[in-house]
């Protein structure tokens, strides 16, 4: 957000624009200019001139040549551009200054390698017979740390004074003057009235946090001056979001053009996260993530279909899960193609670059920082879901409809209370012939159970984090490491994670001209989570005909909570676990929860070496190199007594009935066998399974910098980089049935399973490789004209091995060109007071992206054929998986940029605002062959896509006194994007889904309704066909969608944050409501004919059609007669059913506006702290996902957060959280 | 200048830096073969034997399915097929002829990978008789799918009009462009092209018997005989067809080891795999497919069907195919040992596609085709005596014949009745389509609503329609 003017006020003339000094480090040396005096050595230096008509640069860069002096001074007072007439010849340092300085009330001192200019302070003036007042203050930077050194000035004299140690002052003032000046090099100097005041606090600014001076690509530090893309730099500190431990999902509402989706609040799980929109349709659409300059490879590729599927992959799916918040200084984005054009083909949706935190010379810092979040449990009265009493009267209009009988219930795969009835009145336990009473005393109990599953399943989540970092440095070397413990103790029974982070970080100057960075991050997880399996369908793991994701095993406690009856009770009367039928077996969550977990394990280290060689001020060589090596082990542990492992052999026990033998799918089948019988695989013992992700990564980078100049008024950039990059990626897997965890983990697996697979041929152990190869050039050329006209280029060529062994599919060119105008610097803006900064700035770029696709060779994969019959017959069979397209290449995509930046009233207000606009082409999508190829969906560049946005980031400071200050930052960006030419579309059943479907002249991901005309005169839903004709039937088995709607983008266009802040004394109070608009959400409903008595339903159930003419007042379907299974229609009515949760009935506009985030801090006074021996302080409270303060559609989504997708298995939803946090510094 | 030599002692460090080598960049993506070695040739082939889809789906478009009592489950591929629609609605189902279109021409890219490889590697002279069986085997099974694709989608081999009817496009190479568009050739050019792959293969195969695979899943020589013989009995193009229709008929049956060799229906009952235990030696080609055929449709086999038309033997007798059956619901008859059930699966089951009793049929149509009914009557009363309870070759006479199908002509009587043999032989099993389309039945079905359609004012060709997707790639449909 901060994305200012560079610095107009201080000049380090070391020749280099990229280097300046931190402010610390310039108080540093103001500290030792005035006390130090006496150790001042001060050398006797001379100077040759060799030109007589310098300006003030000139001559200071050329001290700075000769006599290795660097000059620091404020450009207020000393224009730069000034021109000094020297006598030619050798001159002492001393008189040179003498002259400089001349009739400029400045003064000058030296220190170490510094020659400090300051101004000439006339101490303590006494004038004449006016009447004097003493005025004493303190002066204080942003950290409340005091400023000793600063210089204070009263306004037009030449009286003042400068701070002493503690940043004390004390100045006579003569009547009538009451403006003081006080400035600092470093700070931005305040203009402070002093009317009635005669005690005052002065809290001075460092201009270097307000304006980035830089720009970071990763590859170089460039100059903002120099630079002419669309980049946004947000400090951690300012976004962070406590409780929340993946960087990712603190940049929503932060940056425009970011659009950050939690899908789930799951430790682990990447968000969705586009910059600027998708720019690809089937591709990765995710930026590009850099870590300190090195690239961060995802450990598993997850497409974003897999992210929203709760797939067991997900929890791996986070790039930054292992990244320590802490230890992060900033994150900067890059969006437009000029600025990510050095990254190449896989930058073409945005980079995202994280810069950690660096020790700085001096004391050293010992830090300790503590974030304890906590997470209530979820209530009902969020969600829409029927009471037990309401359930039950369902329940009974099942029973009364034929749904629900003895017969129905002795097969039936799940149990409510009326099966578990059913059961026992089979099993002659319960009476029912005799009289009604024993039967309505047994449904009562359940009837009034009312069960709470959120408070069974849940706790109070409690996470905390701990971070100890120490960092420090001297004269040749300085480090940073840290330390971090995350601990979340879960907020189900279930879940729960442990995380250890290190950061080891040393900077080591070899010579002045050779410095060596050093860095380790390392990172290990240990997390638990409910007992899942991965999504079972065809297509996705998206049900093709009802778009919905199903998985075998669930017992996600959410997904469990929202759709588990709450007549279904945790406990009996007696206070014992009660078990439900569920896969035929017993059933009870909170004891399947302990015997069925999810572990995962996660190591994750990187080793990177940065050497920078710096031959003169104008050439310089660097090279960053990195080994990383992440290993992610996902475990399945299903304990031999838990209902999933009870589930494989149920119909196989004693006592088990025949009905369950036959049905139950997990039971196998000799073949050939004629008897009919079927056999368990897994006869006794349990389940373990073993998901082995790794990596290992292999980075390097390598440029050389030259920037000379040409004359006083051109100057030159240039950068000529190379990068490789070597990963290779593994997955292994095994999984065993007949695994005894109470026997000491031991493994016996039965002849069924082994049986089983071989007949199969499948097999319990694999082993899958990929490798990933990359090699790149580019060439960066900048220049600018006076700091006003810049102008930059870039072209890259770089090669993969991604799209397979073709050579010409391999290579990619990009380039970038850019230019700029620095209005400000104009003549006829210069001398506007109220404006700082005035830049107008374009670029056109062309950029790749690898895609999705590797078949430019023919893909020919082995495989064991499958002969069920005689598996001694199988072979190796190798299979043409995908036929050569020798014309794949790069997808591409041209953008224009155009943007502007202003600052005004010393950047008391700035505006950033761009707007782009792209044509992608080339994008990979699906073709629709003749088939006679031999496959019938080929992948190819065949599609286009036109995008364009607006981004916008407004920052201001409304009030600003020494003690009070109002900060308030608006990001806005729209996006929108159309596909412009597409050759394949889906079915219809997925693309009315939660994931969509690419929509031609539409977005990358729309979704797809049936039209809802009402309900019939039985309460059957009808539709509107092609011909708006009122059917029950619609053909979802197509991809002609004729007879369905385009109903909306499932992907936000507007995004919107508003960051207040109010900063009185140490106390700030701030608050951020981000908003998403423009998108439609896929409400998650379960309507059907009938229902079975253990699911929670929907209380809009209540107002389900029951009577003739009821469907003039409801749109709630009936619940049907059992005999509508024996009617010719049955086809159409069940087709109504699923139609009837497709349609755009249950669609929802999803826009929204959180309350994101709202938080306390509060730095205790330096003076205070510092009694008990530390250096600062503070604490804070913060709140985050605290409200939804406005929703476009609440009757819809009522009970659904609009960003959470509903898909069991590892998702959980986003949650409210509660932080406290403490930071304190030795 | 100084600063020149600092500049020039970059070159070679850049240099180093600048690793654009291409060798990097060969390594594959991923674990993706190259077809190089003469193993990796016979995967190729093995793979191109389809596990999945089979043409048993035409069962639902034959009169050997009507409306069902009590039995209400429809779905859009069972109508579709049922109503000889001419767009299905599902063109990715499993049981589609649009599917079937893909299958087999999957299998075709798969042969045509494996003959491109098999040009380029190096064969050593040890396995060069290998090398020629392997490519024996494709050249035949290349043959095979183009035959049944233009069996399935277009009009019968009519030697007055096969010269300009439209066939299937004949692949020879696999596909290196993303869109390649191809022409129909007619049915004659087809049949023309498929029967030299046919000829050269059966040649190459038997130049290198010995290295003539055994395995049962795949081409072996009585199937690559009985596929020779269902070619020539199809097209049925004058005399000489006829002759080669005996001849590789007669092959076939030699290969499987003499007429006695098939076995009596009721022994499937005590053998484990039935009808596709390779280890028998009437077992010719197995296949496991994925279908829906079996299940309870509103459209489907009955008891009605059974009752009026397959019981109805000349000879009056039972038959032992019928007496075992799966319960169905409704009046819907499935009976066993037509296909195994995969264990586990309701929709995969596995088939015998050139069955012994295969080959007797079309030696027998042949010699009917010649009016030698004696070896004709030969032929079939091995059929019978496996079916037959009780059977008595003296019954099979042409007069009983004549009499029973009430036909003058001998060659008709005979015909009807190696067509009743046929159906019945064959239940769910796909065959009975060519044979109506063959012969020309017609078929009648009834409907839902009561409404009748007949087969031949709706396809008269008794054609299915060419993919959606390939008709709008531009390739010209079907009539």
């Amino acid at each position: 957000m901060k994305k200012l003017s560079y610095g107009r006020l201080i000049h380090l003339l070391n020749g280099q624009w990229e280097n300046y000094i931190p402010s610390r480090m310039v108080m540093l040396v103001g500290i030792m200019l005035i006390f130090n005096v006496s150790t001042f050595a001060y050398t006797q230096k001379k100077v040759t001139v060799r030109k007589s008509n310098l300006t003030v640069e000139e001559l200071f860069k050329e001290v700075k040549q000769q006599t290795g002096l660097t000059v620091i001074y404020n450009n207020d007072r000393l224009n730069k551009a000034d021109q000094i007439n020297l006598p030619n010849g050798s001159m002492e340092l001393e008189d040179l200054f003498g002259i400089v300085l001349d009739g400029r009330s400045l003064t000058y001192e030296f220190k170490d390698e510094y020659i400090i200019v300051k101004p000439q302070v006339t101490a303590v003036g006494s004038i004449g017979q006016q009447q004097e007042r003493t005025i004493t203050g303190v002066v204080v930077d942003e950290m409340g740390a005091t400023l000793p050194g600063v210089t204070v000035m009263l306004k037009g004299t030449q009286i003042g004074t400068a701070t002493g140690l503690d940043g004390d002052f004390q100045l006579k003032v003569p009547e009538g003057n009451n403006v003081l000046v006080v400035s600092f090099i470093g700070m931005i100097t305040q203009e402070i009235d002093i009317t009635n005041l005669n005690d005052i606090k002065v809290h001075l600014k460092s201009e270097l946090t307000d304006i980035d001076e830089v720009v970071v690509t990763g590859y170089q530090k460039v100059d903002r001056k120099m630079f002419t893309g669309a980049a946004t730099r947000v400090k951690m500190d300012d976004i962070k979001l406590g409780g929340e431990p993946d960087i990712t999902k603190s940049l929503e509402g932060r940056v425009a053009g970011v659009s950050v989706q939690n899908v789930s609040s799951t430790f682990g799980t990447a968000p969705k996260i586009r910059v600027r929109g998708s720019s690809s349709i089937y591709g990765v659409q995710k930026p590009l993530w850099v870590v300190d300059g090195i690239v961060l490879e995802d450990a598993k590729e997850v497409s974003m279909d897999d992210l929203v599927s709760g797939d067991l992959n997900t929890l791996i799916s986070s790039g930054v899960a292992g990244l320590n918040m802490d230890d992060v200084a900033d994150v900067q984005i890059l969006s437009d193609g000029t600025a990510t054009a050095i990254y190449g083909a896989r930058a073409m949706n945005g980079v995202v670059i994280i810069t950690t935190k660096t020790g700085t010379k001096g004391s050293l810092n010992v830090n300790y920082s503590t974030n304890v979040t906590i997470r209530p449990v979820p209530r009902y009265e969020d969600y829409n879901i029927l009471n037990s009493v309401d359930q039950m009267s369902i329940n009974r209009e099942l029973y009364e409809k034929g749904w629900i009988n003895v017969a129905s219930t002795q097969g039936a795969i799940n149990h409510g209370a009326y099966g578990k009835m059913f059961d026992l009145i089979a099993n002659n336990q319960l009476n029912w012939v005799d009289s009604n009473d024993q039967v309505n005393a047994f449904l009562r109990q359940y009837e009034t159970a009312n069960t709470n599953w959120f408070k069974e399943l849940f706790k109070t989540g409690v996470q905390q984090q701990h971070t100890v970092s120490v960092s420090g440095g001297g004269d040749r070397s300085s480090f940073y490491t840290s330390l971090g413990y995350l601990n979340d103790a879960g907020w189900t029974i279930a879940d729960k994670v442990d995380r250890y982070t290190a950061l080891l970080k040393g900077t080591f100057n070899i010579t002045n001209k050779f410095k060596i960075t050093t860095q380790s991050d390392l990172s290990f997880r240990d997390q638990k989570l409910s007992g899942i399996s991965n999504s079972s369908n065809d297509v996705g793991g998206v049900n093709r005909y009802t778009g919905r994701i199903e998985r075998s095993f669930d017992n996600n406690p959410f997904l469990y909570a929202m759709t588990t009856s709450r007549n279904i009770r945790a406990y009996d009367e007696n206070g014992d676990l009660e078990f439900f039928r569920r896969n035929y077996v017993d059933y009870n969550i909170i004891d399947e929860l302990d015997k069925n977990s999810l572990g995962v394990k996660v190591q994750d280290m990187t080793f990177k070496a940065l050497f920078d060689y710096e031959f003169n001020s104008k050439l310089s060589v660097n090279a960053r190199l990195a080994a990383r090596f992440f290993n992610a082990r996902t475990t399945r542990e299903v304990h031999e007594n838990s209902n999933e492992a009870n589930a494989y052999r149920a119909g196989t026990r004693p006592n088990d009935s025949e009905l369950i033998r036959n049905d139950n799918k997990l039971l196998y089948e000799r073949p050939g066998e004629t008897t009919g019988i079927k056999y368990s695989t897994l006869p006794e013992g349990g389940i373990y399974e073993e998901f082995n992700d790794r990596m290992e990564n292999y980075y390097l980078n390598a440029s050389v910098n030259w920037n000379p100049k040409i004359g006083d008024n051109h100057s030159f950039t240039t950068l000529l980089g190379t990068e490789v990059r070597y990963i290779d990626r593994g997955n292994s897997w095994y999984t065993g049935y007949g695994h005894f965890y109470d026997m000491g983990n031991l493994s016996k697996p039965s002849k069924n399973y082994l049986e089983k697979l071989e007949i199969d041929g499948d097999s319990y152990f694999g082993l899958e490789n990929t490798y990933e190869r990359f090699t790149a050039t580019m060439l960066n050329a900048g220049y600018s004209y006076l700091g006003r006209y810049t102008f930059n280029g870039t072209v890259r060529y770089e090669g993969s091995n991604r799209m397979g062994k073709s050579r010409s599919a391999r290579w990619m060119p990009s380039w970038t060109i850019s230019g700029k105008w620095a209005m400000q610097e104009e003549s006829f803006l210069r001398d506007q007071e109220w404006l700082d900064q005035l830049n107008l700035r374009v670029g056109y770029s062309l950029t790749g992206s690898r895609g999705n696709a590797s078949n430019s060779t023919v893909l020919a994969k082995s495989y064991p054929t499958y002969r069920p019959f005689h598996p001694e017959a199988s072979e190796l069979g190798i299979d043409i998986e995908a036929l050569e397209n020798e014309d794949l290449t790069y997808e591409k995509q041209y953008e224009l940029n155009v943007g502007i930046d202003l600052a005004i009233l010393r950047n008391r207000l700035t505006v950033t605002a761009d707007h782009y606009r792209r044509r992608g082409f080339d994008l990979i999508g699906k073709y629709n062959t003749n088939g006679v190829g031999g496959e019938s969906v080929k992948w190819g560049n065949v599609a286009d896509m036109d995008s364009y946005g607006y981004e916008l980031a407004i920052n201001g400071s409304p009030i600003k006194t020494n003690n009070f200050q109002w900060n308030v930052g608006v990001t806005y960006s729209y996006h929108k994007s159309e596909i412009t030419s597409l050759l394949q579309t889906d079915w219809v059943g997925p693309a009315t889904s939660i994931y969509g479907t690419p929509v031609l002249d539409g977005p990358v991901r729309g979704i797809y309704s049936s039209r809802f005309a009402g309900l019939d005169d039985r309460g059957i839903p009808l539709f509107y066909d092609r011909n708006d004709e009122k059917v029950h039937y619609l053909n979802v088995q197509t991809d002609d969608y004729s007879d369905f709607e385009f109903s909306g983008n499932l992907e936000p266009t507007t995004q919107m944050g508003l960051f207040n802040s109010f900063k009185y004394k140490g106390f700030t109070v701030s608050a951020l409501i981000s908003g998403q608009f423009g998108h439609v959400k896929r409400v998650m409903q379960d309507f059907d004919y009938q229902y079975t008595d253990g699911e929670a339903l929907t209380s809009h159930l209540k107002n389900r059609w029951r009577v003739k003419g009821d469907e003039n007042i409801t749109n709630i379907p009936a619940i049907l007669d059992a005999d509508m299974l024996n009617r010719p229609d049955e086809n159409d009515i069940k087709t109504a059913y699923r139609l009837y949760g497709m349609s755009d009935y249950w669609l929802a506009d999803a826009s929204f506006v959180r309350l994101k985030n709202v938080s306390l801090n509060y730095t205790i006074p330096k003076r205070w702290v510092e009694t008990i021996g530390l250096k600062n302080a503070s604490v804070g409270v913060q709140g985050t996902n605290l409200a939804i303060l406005w929703l476009a559609d609440p009757d819809k989504l009522n009970g659904e957060d609009p960003e959470f997708v509903w898909s069991g298995g590892t998702t959980m939803p986003i949650t409210k959280q509660y932080t406290f946090s403490l930071k304190v510094g030795f | 200048m100084k600063n020149y030599k600092i500049y020039l002692a970059l070159i070679p460090v850049l240099s180093l830096l600048f690793t654009g080598c291409s060798d990097f960049l060969d390594q594959a993506p991923d674990e993706r073969l190259e077809i190089n070695t003469l193993t990796k040739v016979e995967s190729t082939i093995i793979g191109s034997y389809q596990n999945n889809r089979g043409y048993r789906f035409t069962h639902f478009s034959t009169d050997n399915v009507t409306l069902a009592q009590k039995v209400y489950t429809n779905d859009e591929i069972i109508e579709d097929l049922y109503t000889w629609n001419r767009t299905f609605r599902n063109q990715k189902h499993q049981d589609s002829p649009s599917e079937f279109w893909t299958a087999s021409y999957g299998s075709i890219s798969q042969i045509n990978h494996a003959l491109e490889a098999l040009e380029e590697i190096s064969i050593p002279v040890a396995d060069q008789g290998k090398a020629s069986a392997i490519r024996g085997e494709a050249l035949v099974m290349r043959s095979y799918c183009h035959f049944m694709l233009v069996n399935l989608f277009a009009k019968h081999y009519d030697p007055a009009t096969a010269g300009s009817d439209l066939g299937v496009p004949y692949v020879f190479k696999p596909e290196t462009k993303l869109k390649v568009n191809y022409d129909r050739e007619t049915v004659a050019a087809t049949y023309q092209l498929a029967e030299k792959d046919l000829l050269d293969g059966i040649k190459l195969l038997e130049e290198n018997f010995e290295y003539v695979t055994k395995n049962k899943y795949r081409f072996t020589f009585p199937s690559v005989y009985n596929y020779a013989s269902r070619f020539y009995t199809f097209r049925n193009n004058g005399e000489e067809d006829v002759a080669m229709a005996i001849k590789y008929g007669e092959k076939a049956i030699d290969a499987y080891g003499g007429v006695d060799r098939m076995r009596k229906w009721k022994e499937y009952q005590s053998d484990e795999f039935g009808p596709v235990d390779i280890y028998q030696p009437e077992v010719g080609m197995v296949q496991r497919s994925r279908s829906w055929l079996p299940f309870n449709w509103v459209y489907q086999m009955t008891n009605g069907i059974r009752d009026e038309y397959l019981y109805d033997n000349p000879f009056g007798n039972n038959d032992d195919r019928f007496t075992i059956y799966w319960i169905k619901k409704g009046d819907v008859f499935i009976p066993s040992y037509y296909f195994v059930y995969e264990p586990g699966f309701s929709e995969a089951s596995a088939h015998d596609l050139f069955p012994l009793s295969e080959a007797i049929f079309n030696a027998a149509e042949g010699y009917i085709r010649q009016n030698d009914f004696v070896k004709a009557k030969e032929l079939l009363e091995v059929i019978g005596g496996n079916v037959y309870p009780g059977y008595n070759p003296a019954q099979l006479t042409t007069d009983l014949l004549k009499t029973h199908y009430n036909v003058e002509d001998e060659n008709s009587a005979w015909t009807s009745y190696l067509l009743f043999e046929r159906r019945n032989q064959y239940l769910m099993k796909g065959m009975r389509w060519f044979d109506l389309k063959r012969y020309d039945i017609d078929v009648t079905h009834k409907l839902q609503d009561g409404t009748e359609i007949k087969l031949s004012e709706i396809a008269p060709n008794k054609d299915f329609q060419i993919p959606l997707y390939a008709i709008s790639t531009g390739m010209q449909p079907n009539k």
